[in-house]
């Protein structure tokens, strides 16, 4: 066994994952309610097809890319701060923290500008199906976005390497589920 | 390989496959049976992303064999599920 799993001894199987056992239950739990949406989603757009292409003509799939690399640069510079603080480089750590905040915020900002100008067109959450499930699961997403900022500020305050690798493991689940979220809500479309 | 060349490549093979999707997404259109397979190379794109988040960024590639398997399964039965029921309406128009 790595030398990275050998605190968690007393947590049974999760002691085998690397890292805080209790952000793994976290991730799967995370992982199941967003996918048992998704898959609502998807059972939505499959009753009601013309209303979810109509909605889903009316996303900008660009804007949706965009912040997909966002979080990916984002997910990239916090695994690069827990690098740097296991070779006891704080400052660097802090740095690189610092890029994740920073990319995680440009996040946000793009999603209330694609918000403002869907809610501009009338397309608010009472339009129509597609348009609830939208605002639901990206909001239901972004509020993860933004407790996840403060997690990383917090740990980039109280920056042990443990809070580093807890912290970002929130924030590379948040990643994670964007990952999924994008490709079905914006970019499966025309079947 | 160095940790930091580790990390690059991850984010490298995230960011190329961002755009292989959104290629795929729109290279369908007008294609019999384009919109099947978009779907098809969207959720096998996804699966693979996070696959890498999970192996190289939450360094799930340091865990035991039986829990990489279950996240395999978890994520690829997950992506299977959406990718089956997106592709009813496909289906049952070449059922009738």
């Amino acid at each position: 066994m790595n030398a990275k799993l050998k605190d968690n001894a007393e947590w049974g199987a999760l002691s085998a994952l690397p890292g805080n056992p209790m952000i793994w239950i976290l991730i799967i739990s995370e992982l199941v309610v967003f996918g048992l949406a998704l898959i609502g989603f998807m059972a939505m757009r499959f009753l009601k097809p013309e209303i979810f292409a109509t909605g889903q003509a009316a996303l900008d799939y660009w804007l949706g890319g965009l912040n997909t690399m966002f979080l990916i640069t984002s997910g990239w510079c916090a695994a690069r701060a827990v690098h740097a603080r296991s070779r006891d480089q704080r400052q660097k750590a802090r740095l690189w923290l610092g890029g994740a905040g920073m990319f995680g915020a440009a996040f946000l900002v793009v999603k209330l500008v694609e918000w403002s100008e869907k809610l501009s067109q009338g397309h608010d959450i009472a339009f129509d199906a597609f348009f609830t499930l939208f605002y639901l699961i990206t909001g239901f997403h972004a509020a993860h976005v933004v407790m996840g900022l403060a997690i990383l500020a917090i740990v980039g305050w109280w920056d042990s390497l443990e809070n580093l690798k807890t912290g970002t493991a929130f924030w590379h689940m948040v990643d994670l589920i964007w990952l999924i979220i994008f490709p079905v809500i914006y970019l499966a479309r025309g079947l | 390989m160095t940790e930091e060349r580790r990390l690059f490549r991850a984010w490298l093979i995230l960011m190329s496959l961002t755009l292989v999707s959104l290629l795929a997404a729109f290279g369908g259109e007008g294609i019999e049976g384009g919109s099947a397979l978009s779907l098809a190379v969207l959720m096998g794109t996804a699966f693979i992303k996070t696959r890498q988040v999970l192996d190289h960024f939450l360094d799930l590639r340091e865990a035991r064999a039986g829990w990489r398997a279950f996240f395999t399964l978890l994520l690829a039965g997950l992506l299977l599920i959406l990718l089956g029921v997106g592709l009813i309406p496909t289906l049952m128009q070449e059922a009738t």
